[in-house]
């Protein structure tokens, strides 16, 4: 007998298991929680951007459990494969940092409170000292709620004005000065639910701020007239100029994403049952009920999901992604085709401890970074990071 | 019932069977293993493929797993922390194998192998980890993974001249496809006050890359018990594959959230294995036992 064949066929059967090429790297998928041994302190993940480096900042608040009050500020610099390269806590007064990171020229800047006076900071992250700095500080905004940053690299603040029972937005350049500010009446004494909100004691509501297209009206997703309402504003000067009003604090808008002009893709709420719409459309001068835009039901959410939603494109295709929390702990995305609405494909992030979706965010290597809350061993809140290569969004990783 | 019991099920009732065959036969006993029949069937009597020179065989037997890490994966990630696993010794890392066994002789000396066999390997690892405070609570777990392979070695032996106990050498390479694979957890829980412990299964598919190879090696010795061989070898594989990927390392929900997550390893196993074999002889020539015969 030969014994070339049996060779031949050999090498075929070796030959197969190299035939599959694995094109994802370390830095391209990972799944990270950051841990601390302190058994009294638990972690609220807020907002995440990517370094120049590759690596990220992660923003977040952080609480001592035996005392509950203004929850602290802290920050993690990872490098890119998700590994912590440091982190700090700073000290008070800079409470009850807000969402979003928010990049410049000069660096990445974030907003926090004054744990007495509660005014608003605003700091920067310095990297080569691993801590933040105060860059400016704006004593008269009080209860900072949430924040964005604007095309004009400026950004918007949503705050709560106590005095006159108002939200307030305010616009800033991209040097750091006040644009305009504008507030919009809640009418009601509002303070005793947002500092439950703020220090996670009771129910917390989704605050947000955004752009409509490249800049034509901004909207705010604040409290106004007894209720959550979704607000347009004029980008000149904050007037309101149309809004999605809520089922008082029970129900309204969670998440919204502007695609272009008054093409949105939106998530609604209503008490524990939530609602999509990815591709559905807004009028900035309108005024609607949050029920009247309908959407699909998505009844795998879990009651006090939280939503966030992003526009990302890969490898040349327009998506869109949901990211919520299921009743089952772990964390739902679930991407569409932005163009045609079709559904692309659905993810699950996380098993047996639970997890909840902070925030997301695409990498410069068209995938998608997510940011979570955790809960290690069932008990302790924790930070935790999941990294996803753009093959598997596509499913070219099959 | 475990493939252990399995396999010595099937080796008590094969041979049993082997041995009433012989006894139809009136085998002869074989004082010298070079007046084999199939030995006496040499190569020489034909240039091509000679079905005389082919035996075929069952083999079975236990296998220890030897990890060596080459770096370290976690899920957790600090600035203080050691997350490194603790690998179990090669000796607790226990699996079983079976398969069937097609020997083709080249020449007396010469002969080629190939051995379809199932193979499931295991080996465990715990980490633990601990928290302080109005909470004291330490965490450990302990891992056992567990792997089902189908391999397909393809060896080529060197067989010594000898009596009825036979030695012999073999080295080659072989194809493994991963069939299944579940990850058990041993957790124990201890607080202040309490120890709690419990287990988890979970199916760990998808962390493991599902086609493998490597290069095996290693010898025996065989024994001429009438027309069967019966022996004992010892194998040693070396995984040229990574077991797992960049990508499937993070192939399963539930395996990555339960904080484990495979290390970057070198797989290697010692196999050992009993095996029997029967030539498949014709007949005609009345040495007995035979699967094909040319005269029907």
């Amino acid at each position: 007998m030969k014994i070339k064949p049996i060779i031949i066929i050999a090498l075929l059967l070796l030959s197969i298991s190299s035939c599959k090429k694995d094109n994802i790297n370390p830095e391209n998928i990972f799944a990270k929680v950051y841990s601390d041994e302190n058994s009294d302190i638990s972690y609220y993940p807020l907002d995440i951007i990517q370094t120049s480096d590759g690596g990220y900042y992660i923003l977040s608040a952080l609480s001592v459990d035996s005392v509950r009050t203004f929850l602290s500020t802290h920050i993690t610099k990872t490098d890119n494969l998700g590994e912590l390269v440091w982190q700090t806590t700073l000290s008070e007064p800079y409470v009850n940092p807000i969402t979003s990171l928010i990049s410049s020229g000069s660096g990445v800047h974030f907003l926090c409170m004054d744990r007495i006076t509660l005014g608003t900071y605003l700091m920067r992250i310095d990297d080569a000292t691993g801590s933040a700095e105060v860059i400016n500080s704006y004593g008269d905004i009080i209860y900072p709620l949430a924040s964005s940053q604007t095309p004009d690299n400026g950004f918007l603040l949503l705050s709560y004005d106590r005095n006159s029972r108002s939200s307030l937005l305010t616009k800033f350049s991209s040097s750091f000065d006040k644009s305009w500010g504008n507030s919009y009446p809640v009418i009601e004494d509002a303070e005793e639910m947002l500092t439950a909100h703020m220090t996670r004691s009771g129910k917390t509501l989704p605050f947000f701020t955004g752009t409509v297209g490249n800049g034509e009206s901004y909207y705010a997703n604040a409290l106004f007239n007894y209720s959550l309402a979704f607000l347009f504003v004029n980008s000149g000067n904050g007037d309101l100029t149309g809004l999605v009003f809520g089922d008082r604090y029970n129900g309204g808008v969670s998440a919204v994403a502007s695609i272009q002009s008054e093409n949105f893709a939106v998530a609604r709420f209503v008490y524990d049952s939530h609602f999509i719409l990815p591709a559905t459309t807004l009028s900035s001068s309108a005024t609607v009920s949050a029920n009247e835009l309908g959407g699909e039901k998505i009844t795998e959410l879990a009651a006090e999901a939280h939503t966030s939603i992003k526009t990302l494109t890969v490898d040349g295709r327009n998506l869109i992604v949901y990211a919520s929390n299921t009743n089952s702990n772990q964390i739902l995305l679930t991407f569409f085709d932005l163009n045609s609405g079709e559904l692309v494909t659905k993810k699950y992030l996380g098993s047996t401890n639970p997890v909840k979706v902070a925030a997301l965010i695409q990498t410069t290597d068209e995938g998608l970074a997510v940011l979570a809350q955790t809960m290690v061993a069932g008990r302790f809140k924790r930070n935790a990071l999941y990294k996803i290569p753009k093959e598997q969004i596509l499913g070219l990783d099959d | 019932m475990r493939p252990k019991h399995y396999l010595l099920i099937f080796l008590i009732s094969f041979y049993s069977e082997l041995l009433r065959s012989q006894d139809s036969y009136e085998l002869p006993v074989m004082e010298n293993i070079n007046a084999l029949s199939f030995q006496k069937a040499s190569p020489s009597k034909t240039s091509g493929f000679n079905i005389e020179n082919l035996a075929i065989g069952i083999k079975g037997g236990v296998n220890f797993s030897l990890i060596i890490p080459l770096s370290e994966n976690s899920i957790f990630s600090s600035t203080g922390g050691d997350y490194s696993k603790e690998y179990n010794p090669f000796y607790q890392n226990i699996g079983y194998q079976m398969g069937f066994v097609i020997r083709y002789s080249l020449s007396r000396e010469i002969k080629i192998k190939l051995q379809c066999s199932m193979n499931d390997y295991s080996f465990k690892y715990s980490n633990e980890y601990s928290w302080q405070g109005s909470t004291n609570l330490s965490y450990l777990t302990e891992y056992h993974q567990n792997m089902r392979f189908l391999e397909i070695p393809v060896l080529l032996g060197y067989y010594f001249k000898a009596e009825q106990w036979q030695p012999y050498v073999q080295a080659g390479l072989y194809y493994a496809r991963l069939m299944n694979s579940n990850s058990y957890a041993d957790i124990t829980e201890t607080t202040d006050n309490q120890v709690l412990t419990y287990s988890t299964t979970t199916n760990s598919n998808g962390i493991y890359q599902e086609n493998q190879f490597g290069v095996i090696g290693g010898g025996g010795i065989r024994y001429a018990a009438g027309k069967a061989m019966i022996g004992i070898e010892a194998n040693y594989r070396f995984l040229l594959s990574k077991l797992s990927s960049t990508t499937s390392r993070y192939g399963n929900n539930q395996v990555t959230g339960n904080y484990d997550i495979t290390d970057d390893l070198l797989f290697n196993n010692i196999a050992i294995s009993i095996h029997i074999t029967v030539p498949l002889q014709c007949a005609d020539s009345k040495d007995g036992p035979f699967i094909f015969c040319k005269s029907n």
